[in-house]
Parts: C-alpha cells; sequence; structure tokens
C-alpha cells in the first residue's frame, strides 16, 4: 500500500501515481483545490530534509534547514512541469532534497575550513560517508539517462517492478521496457564506473 | 542473454541499497510531526504560482503586442501597396500605376513608372464590370505614359481595369501590373 509520504511499495501502485501526475498538471494550470492538495504534499520537502539531515549527523542548523526548504521548493516548482509519475511525487523529490542536502553541507564545510584557514581538500570528519555521495552520483546519472531508461531503472531497482509491469506502466512493449533498461544500466555503469568500486 | 544485458551485481545491489535508503528516509520523513520550514510550505508555493502566472501573463501580452504589431504593419502595407483596385506585380521586374487608380476624375491619361530595363510597353484597358472584356489597347510605348482619344474615353464604362505589360527588347515579357480606376461622381 502506497502512503502519503512516497514510501514505494514494492510494487508501483498505478493508479496513486496517476493521480499525482493529475493533481500536479491541475494545481500547475491553476487548480486551487489542487494547488491546496500541492502545498499539503510538499510538506514532505522540509520533513525530507529534516530527517535527511538527522540521518547524516545534523551537519545543518535550523536557520540552513529553513534556507534549504525554501531553495529545494523552488528547484521542485521549477522542475513539476516534467514529473511523470514514475514514482509517487515524494520519491520523486527525494533526490532533489538529497542533491540540494549534500550541495549545502559541502558549501558550509568550505566555509568553515576556508574560515579555519585549512586547505580546502583536507579531510574532516563532517565529510559525509562516501556511500552518500555515492547514492547522490547515482541520482545524477539517473537524471542524465533518457526519460524511458530511467523510468525502466527506477521502476525495476526501486520498486521491484517486473518487466511486465513496467512495460504496461509506460505503455510499451516487454522487449523494449528490457532494452531501456539494459542500456541504462550500462550507461550507468559507465557514470558511476570508477566511484562505484571505491564506495564498494 | 546479450551482451548488452549481462548481469552487474555490483551496480544492482548499489541501487538496491540507494532505494533502501531511500525508503528508510521516507520513513523517517514521515514520522515528522514537524520540520523546520514546514510552515514556509504554502507561502513558497503560492509565490511561485504567482510568479508563473505573471510571467505567463506577460508572454500573452508579449505575443498579442507582437500579434497587434504585425496586424498593424500588414494593414499599413495593405493600404499603401493594395489600395482599391491595385494589384500586385506580376513577373520579376516591378510595374508601378500611378494614375487613375480607384476614384478618378478622368482616364484621359496612364501613367506608371518601371525599374525594369523594359524596352517597351503596352497598356490594356477592360471593363472594370465585366472580366475579360477588352476597351482598348496601346500598342508598343516607349514612355511611361499613354493618353488615350478623349472621345473614345467618354464611351469607355465608368469603372475599367488596367495593365501595363513590359516587354524586353526580344518581345518577352519582363512584367505587369494592374489596377482599377472608376469615375468619381
Amino acid at each position: 500500500m502506497h502512503s502519503r509520504l512516497g514510501t514505494e511499495s514494492p510494487r508501483s501502485s498505478l493508479q496513486v501515481h496517476d493521480a499525482d501526475v493529475e493533481m500536479v498538471r491541475s494545481a500547475l494550470s491553476g487548480d486551487r483545490a489542487a494547488i491546496d492538495r500541492l502545498v499539503q504534499r510538499l510538506a514532505c520537502v522540509p520533513r525530507i530534509l529534516a530527517a535527511k539531515n538527522q540521518r547524516l549527523g545534523s551537519q545543518l542548523t535550523r536557520e540552513d534547514l529553513l534556507d534549504l526548504v525554501q531553495d529545494v521548493l523552488a528547484l521542485v516548482w521549477r522542475k513539476l512541469p516534467g514529473y511523470r509519475g514514475d514514482a509517487a511525487l515524494e520519491s520523486w523529490i527525494y533526490p532533489f532534497c538529497v542533491l540540494e542536502l549534500l550541495n549545502a553541507e559541502r558549501r558550509k564545510r568550505l566555509c568553515t575550513r576556508h574560515f579555519k584557514g585549512e586547505p580546502p581538500d583536507e579531510p574532516v570528519a563532517v565529510d559525509p560517508p562516501p556511500r552518500e555521495e555515492g547514492f547522490a552520483r547515482l541520482y545524477e546519472g539517473l537524471a542524465r539517462l533518457s526519460p524511458p531508461q530511467a523510468s525502466c531503472i527506477r521502476l525495476r531497482c526501486f520498486q521491484g517492478a517486473p518487466f511486465e509491469e513496467i512495460a504496461e506502466r509506460l505503455s510499451i512493449p516487454i522487449s523494449t521496457a528490457k532494452t531501456h533498461y539494459y542500456r541504462g544500466m550500462q550507461r550507468l555503469r559507465a557514470l558511476l564506473g570508477p566511484f562505484l568500486r571505491e564506495v564498494q | 542473454m546479450s551482451s548488452m544485458e549481462r548481469e552487474d551485481p555490483a551496480l544492482e545491489s548499489f541501487l538496491k541499497a540507494a532505494a533502501e535508503e531511500e525508503r528508510a528516509t521516507l520513513d523517517a520523513a514521515r514520522s515528522l510531526q514537524d520540520a523546520p520550514g514546514i510552515e514556509l510550505v504554502a507561502g513558497v508555493v503560492r509565490r511561485s504560482f504567482e510568479e508563473q502566472r505573471r510571467r505567463a501573463r506577460r508572454r500573452v501580452l508579449l505575443l498579442s503586442a507582437a500579434a497587434l504589431v504585425l496586424a498593424l504593419g500588414l494593414t499599413a502595407r495593405f493600404l499603401l501597396f493594395n489600395r482599391p483596385g491595385q494589384s500586385s506585380t506580376l513577373g520579376d521586374e516591378p510595374v508601378v500605376l500611378l494614375a487613375p487608380v480607384g476614384a478618378s476624375a478622368a482616364f484621359s491619361t496612364f501613367t506608371w513608372e518601371s525599374t525594369s530595363a523594359a524596352a517597351w510597353f503596352e497598356v490594356v484597358v477592360e471593363d472594370g464590370s465585366a472580366a475579360g472584356v477588352s476597351v482598348t489597347r496601346s500598342g508598343r510605348l516607349s514612355s511611361h505614359t499613354w493618353s488615350s482619344d478623349p472621345q473614345e474615353v467618354s464611351s469607355w464604362p465608368d469603372r475599367i481595369r488596367w495593365e501595363v505589360r513590359a516587354f524586353d527588347a526580344s518581345g518577352a515579357l519582363l512584367g505587369a501590373a494592374s489596377a482599377s480606376a472608376w469615375r468619381s461622381p
């Protein structure tokens, strides 16, 4: 069962995501009720940022998070027309939150080092674990794939959907879904290659 | 299985780990009752929406202004170059008809301009109310003006359509232009 904060169940729930797409479209075209619903759903942004910040050792202060919330919301708003419903809205928003949070942490570390007079590339204890940087690279890599490739990989690896369901979801033949998936994985491997070996 | 379809356990397990981290974070986020900035969401979204609407309105206004300028330009061009009765020129070399065009006091003298290296011209006059009914024709003219016989003109219909054809020395048609004219009351 799909929850409101976008925990993806192993099998994607087609209807819920289509409803998300419809809500986003209506909101963008000015439907007041849809905008209200979207506001409620976008409350996931501060929650995801706060939760992720906690999981990464609370490097960012409350004030940092307040700034970040506004930046991420503006970014999400700009990207919303591209939401296709391959994942629940919250799961689609999650990568933006992670990437922006890691960027904010990076900026803060550089700032701290600058004021302490430390060389910028000297490792310090507060650097995020390489696994987190790897996940960020993974999301950046997924964003660089063609939309069908990224959708097939997300549906298969993040939601555990079999190729039959992916094909149905994307209205394409099963063989095409497989081609998109394997080509996407090949490209992702090339994009992540050396970094992937490092974090393993 | 083709070479492209080879499994990549390392990449797949990394993707799985990313998916688990995503699920865990989203679960943790869902359990938070409050979070810094939650009170900002409605304001930011509504501001973004209003800004988007303003931009769209500005775009519509700009497009409307551009369309209006284009329409005005086309109307001005029509009024300047397609006055009642005047037709566009034919051929590569333009012939511009000067008089009589539109409401005219007399049909006695026909004048035109030509930028072409035309060797000679011919004026053809037709009944303006009955297409294809010939009234008269001038014969070869070397100047840019032609005067018809005043007695003959008095028998012409009140509305005429006249055409000037430009020819080169070999007799090939270089271009032509036609216009309508009618006797002013």
